[in-house]
């Protein structure tokens, strides 16, 4: 057995949100398919531990926004690694109320699609809701993110609850360092766009005022990384 | 509601196979997806037209072949647009029986899964086989098909009974123009980027 034929399978990358009477969450997920054309359904694979897998379950409603490829990494870091039982995730973000009563995230979004679940299964670890599209709409023009370019363009981490999270297999180059909050390893040879960090930047010479482009931890949460012997 | 939304959603483009009393069928798909990983499951949502909708029902069990950039157009006709009643498909092609008893079409595949039936959801038109990983095993390097590549560069079609079957005449076609003194077409599907 080999899980790495795991990762050839293509994604893309979405905020999924729901509501639970008048608060509202949201997550990033890859785990989501169109599953039938007439009528549309979709599924969506959400971890148990999530808040927004609490509101999906009480409200039955979801939508999800198909994020567009320049998404900058805090703004994943925000939905993807942080937790709705301590931040509003939804504060300062540009957002509509669908016709579901669904939040839908417009920021970084290319089109969106709200759905009201109509059947789910039990997975262990996950649910996956079945869910029928009530509304759709295009916002931009562009190309969407994929979770093959997220991970090996933009060096995007893989949280522990996605549904492909496999044990980073890291052929390690030297001096790499990666943040202790939320996993996100940063590559001298990647550098940091988002932070105008341009590639070939040692860690060591990153501004002492540098934080981590997915969660703002500062420099003094970052390890290096060992070598391993390949 | 604007149903050109379902074109930015992201797939590859695999063949599932099955079995059933010695036969074997296969069928392309792109919605494939894991759905846990401890223990690794994955889903697949197929037809229940489809011949091998039956042999995974009856068997419980599929593999599925992740195929390359590279097949061409006839490869994925024979899979895709044709059943399993009228051909033998895997005839023409590379393959080997696996752990599963399942079929695993090798040509233009950079890895496989093998999939026994945990759970099944009814959606309509099409069932949702969901199932633990039995096997998997990456057989050569190189970029995935994606169903995105399949149509825009590759310029593939969609069978009516895929779950992503969008009908034509649904789709919004905005009249493009040309200009009479240069002879530049303004599409509107993909706007004047230099301009905004």
């Amino acid at each position: 057995m080999n899980l790495l034929a795991l990762r050839k399978m293509r994604y893309g990358l979405y905020v999924v949100s729901s509501k639970k009477d008048d608060k509202l969450n949201g997550l990033i997920a890859n785990g989501v398919s169109q599953v039938s054309a007439v009528p549309a359904n979709f599924v969506v694979s959400i971890n148990k531990e999530n808040l927004t897998h609490e509101f999906i379950k009480a409200s039955k409603v979801l939508s999800f926004s198909v994020l567009s490829k320049d998404a900058s990494l805090s703004f994943i870091g925000r939905f993807g690694f942080k937790s709705g039982r301590e931040i509003d995730k939804f504060k300062g973000i540009n957002y509509k109320i669908g016709k579901t009563g669904a939040p839908i995230v417009l920021d970084n979004t290319l089109a969106y699609v709200e759905a009201k679940v109509i059947n789910e299964a039990d997975l262990g670890t996950h649910t996956v809701f079945i869910a029928q599209m009530v509304d759709s709409d295009i916002i931009k023009a562009g190309e969407p993110m994929t979770y093959d370019y997220y991970s090996e363009v933009r060096r995007g981490p893989t949280s522990k609850k996605a549904p492909l999270y496999i044990e980073q297999i890291t052929v390690i180059r030297a001096e790499r360092y990666q943040c202790r909050r939320c996993g996100y390893v940063y590559d001298p040879e990647v550098g940091d766009p988002d932070g105008n960090i341009s590639p070939g930047t040692p860690f060591e010479l990153l501004p002492d005022d540098w934080k981590c482009p997915i969660c703002g931890a500062n420099k003094n949460y970052f390890d290096k990384l060992e070598s391993s012997a390949e | 509601m604007d149903i050109k939304t379902l074109y930015q959603i992201s797939y590859g483009l695999y063949i599932i196979t099955s079995t059933r009393g010695g036969k074997f069928n296969g069928q392309i798909a792109n919605t494939l997806f894991q759905v846990t990983s401890e223990p690794p499951t994955v889903a697949v949502s197929i037809n229940k037209q489809n011949l091998t909708h039956e042999f995974i029902r009856d068997s419980r069990v599929f593999a599925a072949s992740i195929l390359s950039q590279d097949p061409p157009l006839s490869f994925i006709g024979n899979f895709g647009f044709k059943s399993g009643r009228d051909i033998d498909k895997l005839a023409q092609v590379n393959y080997k029986v696996g752990k599963t008893g399942a079929p695993i079409v090798l040509d233009h595949t950079l890895g496989y899964l093998e999939v026994k039936v945990i759970n099944e959801v009814d959606v309509g038109t099409h069932t949702i086989f969901i199932g633990e990983l039995m096997e998997a095993e990456t057989l050569r390097s190189g970029e995935p098909m994606t169903y995105a590549y399949y149509h825009e560069v590759k310029r593939g079609t969609a069978p009516k009974t895929a779950p992503t079957y969008i009908k034509e005449e649904k789709v919004k076609r905005l009249a493009k123009y040309r200009c009479t003194v240069c002879g530049y077409i303004y599409d509107p599907e993909k706007g004047d980027p230099m301009a905004e």
